[in-house]
């Protein structure tokens, strides 16, 4: 996330269609957007994150509120558009071909790479338990790093009842999430047996 | 042990990475940071550059919001603009397209009304009829033209009709005016 980017002055900015204001925008939020897609289990997260800019510059003329809610209603956005991107893969589902060497070029070690997919696959197993509300509650609060306020404009709920879902998806990680024997940090070694 | 599901602030905390170093990495800690590791990317996104110029181009487009739709307050009815018979005849002959559909249009309904009234010559009428009803429309079939070639009454045409006297045409070279 870009740092030092006032973000209330870039909204402002934006509003009267001035480029540098979008620009900031983009650079502060978009990193958060493809996280919170990505997670959510969107294919092409970074092209959605692209478009979800794009839709929310058309739509720019219908939004009045400070920089707090500019946040809530970029991931609105994104979460609409995930829910159209779910409609329309499951009307036409893509077969995906992995790359069992894509992942190996990003990566110095071996081990990096298998820590890392140990990790993956323990989150991913944990979010799959989780609720679609709690899901996206936690999403939002970890990955977007939104506010519970902010958290219930973006999916129309009382606060209350965010809080209520964040409790019980928290309830729901500490029981399922199981703590690995090496917890995964880029880069660190493994230590040597025997 | 911190209990995030009551504290909020904590959770906060958690959530910005900005929990004290000395804090105990329990499952929910462990949790966080490997989701936001995951999924946050470390580096700007190599589409930065694309979506950037989309955005652009995306400023650059009429908007057409419902506080502005063409300069105009969409939620006042406005009548539609009235148009005078010559707008409207000119607006139906303005483009080679309306012109070549208008002479189309016309040369159909010509063609029709003849057929209607087998007033075609005779290939074009039989052609047209038969045509006519395979849809179901019964037109004017020639049938003196008919008559005068199937002599037989076997259905197998024999030869075109000539006046008498006339030599048959040549099998090698047919002229449509013969004499000329």
């Amino acid at each position: 996330m870009e740092t030092g980017v006032d973000l209330d002055q870039a909204v402002q900015a934006a509003g009267r269609g001035e480029e540098w204001g979008w620009t900031d925008l983009y650079k502060t939020l978009a990193p958060a957007v493809t996280g919170y897609l990505r997670a959510q289990g969107a294919r092409e997260a970074d092209d959605l994150t692209g478009e979800v800019f794009v839709q929310a510059v058309r739509a720019i003329g219908r939004f009045d509120g400070d920089a707090t809610s500019f946040r809530s209603w970029i991931f609105c956005i994104a979460h609409n558009k995930l829910v159209d991107d779910a409609r329309y893969r499951k009307r036409r589902p893509v077969e995906v071909v992995a790359d069992p060497g894509k992942d190996l070029v990003h990566h110095e070690h071996v081990e990096d790479l298998v820590l890392g997919n140990l990790a993956r696959a323990r989150v991913r197993r944990v979010i799959s338990k989780l609720t679609p509300d709690q899901r996206d509650v936690l999403l939002l609060r970890i990955l977007g790093g939104l506010t519970i306020e902010e958290v219930a404009r973006t999916l129309g709920k009382q606060p209350s009842a965010v809080k209520a879902l964040q409790r019980r998806g928290l309830a729901s990680i500490k029981r399922d999430f199981p703590a690995p024997a090496y917890p995964f940090q880029p880069g660190r070694r493994l230590p040597v047996l025997g | 042990m911190t209990d995030y599901e009551r504290n909020d602030e904590d959770f906060d905390r958690l959530i910005h990475g900005s929990l004290d170093t000395d804090a105990p990495v329990d499952d929910t800690v462990q949790f966080v940071r490997d989701l936001q590791d995951m999924c946050l990317p470390a580096q700007p996104s190599p589409h930065r550059q694309r979506h950037l110029e989309a955005i652009r181009q995306s400023m650059a487009e009429p908007h057409r919001t419902p506080t502005t739709i063409g300069g105009r307050n969409p939620l006042v009815p406005v009548a539609l603009p009235r148009r005078s018979a010559r707008q409207l005849v000119s607006d139906v002959t303005g483009t080679a397209t309306a012109r070549a559909a208008l002479v189309a249009a016309t040369l159909m309904v010509s063609t029709g009304g003849m057929a209607a009234a087998g007033a075609l010559p005779e290939p074009v009428q039989s052609a047209v009829a038969q045509s006519a009803g395979t849809v179901g429309i019964d037109l004017p079939r020639p049938q003196v033209a008919v008559a005068d070639r199937y002599e037989t009454g076997t259905g197998v045409p024999l030869a075109p009709s000539r006046p008498p006297g006339r030599p048959p045409p040549s099998p090698t070279r047919w002229s449509p005016h013969p004499g000329t």
